[in-house]
């Protein structure tokens, strides 16, 4: 039992995202020592880590005072990163009132009300997916299943064509996790960004021109001939509003499908459970978020000097908000460290909360939610057929591929 | 003080509506609809509840 330290600790370096997963042990000790604590390590920028619910959530109320910027994550210093680059301009780069401007573009679209209207077809897509799992008893958890529901109703509410389905999952890939030797190869951070955005570009572009000439009923079109102030979008932002949408609607809900199936194959009593009861579905899927809580930080930087728990912040001083940390913190949740499917109230920050609140939440929820109900209707068994790999990386937690071997019912 | 929310923010999450229904009502235009600008005493915690759990922290008291 290694003997933890404030100052020896490491909650950035991505190797040990891929060792450990996340450093639950090293964000317990920040939640009960060091709350808002100045991390400095000779190959990271400074930053202050803040860990708990409550100052989270303070954090994310105010973003007049806590402001959102080009940097979205810390990290080690890696010598093939960009530096001081603009990649993508978009939502989560943006501060009232610009963000608000262009969040309303598409929000009418991500709402409960909205998304409802996606069930019978996120139903027909998760049925399909599973029904590639019949002739068979073994697969990837990950590329067979998780990664392909989140996929197909994001590229279907765009309208983008199922040959084109492949590139986008790649190219997602490769700009989430570009320090992720599976996705980048052997080129550098930088080298794998700039090659996935430059085709991203061009493939949105060509999307744009059409949908102005042609609109559609679909997110494309929305986009496309959608306006800020009276104005279509610039194009940089335009396109990387195209892109954020794909990555994010993409990545963070085969996180959460593949790792709420881990954790509850690791807590039988909780999957039997659910087995016997899949009406809790809807709980079960805010336990699966609270646990896996796929985007493991957000950055903000202080507009002016502040005081936060205690601690002195300086205007311009980065600060990371570590979400899964606030999802286990002891004041708020009981037992934090047991996956309880019935678990209520269950008031956790998966999704943030606030201006930056997760456009895409209602999405995934219901994505969620069919996708597990369906897991424990038509499964028998499921287990683990070898180890997992994770994604390496220290801005979203991802499991890359998890072989399953399984017993499905068979299709009535 | 008034109950009010900022439709600029709101985004039809309905959590209000659900923690206070006597005070929220999500309308036909999908947003948020104060019921009760002066909600009485015994509403007071949830009205509490629903300001906390708003996902766009779209409810303030406001002076009146």
């Amino acid at each position: 039992m290694k003997a933890l330290t404030l100052e020896t600790i490491d909650i950035v370096n991505p190797d040990l995202f891929v060792e450990r997963g996340y450093p639950h042990e090293e964000w317990t000790l920040l939640r009960r020592e060091a709350p808002v604590f100045r991390y400095e390590r000779p190959d990271v920028p400074p930053f202050w880590a803040i860990t708990k619910h409550a100052d989270i959530m303070t954090v994310s109320r105010q973003p007049d005072l806590f402001r959102s910027d080009q940097i979205l994550f810390v990290t080690v210093d890696d010598p093939g990163a960009p530096v001081d680059e603009v990649i993508l301009r978009q939502l989560l780069n943006m501060n009232p009132p610009e963000h608000g401007a262009y969040r309303a573009v598409v929000n009418r679209r991500f709402t409960p009300r909205a998304v409802r209207s996606l069930a019978n077809q996120i139903e027909r897509i998760t049925t399909e997916v599973l029904d590639g799992l019949l002739d068979k008893n073994e697969c990837d958890f990950v590329t067979e299943v998780a990664a392909k529901l989140p996929l197909a109703v994001i590229a279907e509410m765009f309208g983008i064509p199922r040959a084109d389905w492949p590139m986008m999952f790649r190219l997602s890939n490769a700009l989430i996790a570009p320090a992720d030797p599976e996705y980048a190869g052997t080129a550098t951070i930088k080298e794998t960004i700039d090659q996935a955005r430059m085709e991203f570009f061009q493939y949105f572009s060509a999307l744009v021109e059409d949908r102005r000439k042609n609109p559609r009923e679909d997110l494309a079109s929305t986009l496309a001939n959608g306006c800020v102030h009276a104005q279509q979008l610039p194009v940089f932002e335009l396109l990387s509003y195209f892109a954020l949408l794909i990555i994010a609607g993409n990545e963070t809900t085969r996180n959460a499908t593949s790792g709420g199936l881990h954790a509850l194959i690791n807590n039988p009593e909780q999957w039997r459970r659910f087995q016997n009861d899949p009406s809790m579905a809807p709980s079960a899927v805010e336990e699966i978020l609270r646990w896996t809580s796929p985007v493991i930080q957000f950055t903000r930087i202080p507009t002016r000097d502040t005081e936060l728990h205690g601690q002195q912040l300086r205007e311009g001083e980065m600060m990371a908000l570590f979400y899964p940390s606030a999802n286990r913190d002891e004041e708020v949740f009981e037992e934090p460290f047991k996956l309880d499917i019935g678990r209520t109230p269950n008031p956790h920050l998966a999704f943030g909360i606030g201006e930056h609140y997760c456009l895409g939440a209602n999405l995934a929820r219901l994505e969620l939610q069919v996708m597990f109900r369906q897991l424990a209707t038509r499964f028998e068994s499921i287990e683990l057929a070898g180890p997992i790999e994770r994604m390496r990386s220290s801005f979203v937690g991802g499991i890359k591929h998890m072989p399953i071997r399984y017993k499905m019912h068979p299709r009535t | 003080m008034k109950v009010a929310v900022d439709h600029e923010l709101c985004e039809g999450n309905g959590r209000c509506a659900e923690a206070a229904p006597r005070v929220f009502a999500l309308g036909a235009d999908d947003l948020s609809h104060v019921l009760l600008e002066h909600p009485p005493d015994e509403l007071s915690g949830a009205v509490a509840r629903a300001i906390n759990l708003c996902p766009r922290q779209a409810i303030h008291l406001i002076e009146d």
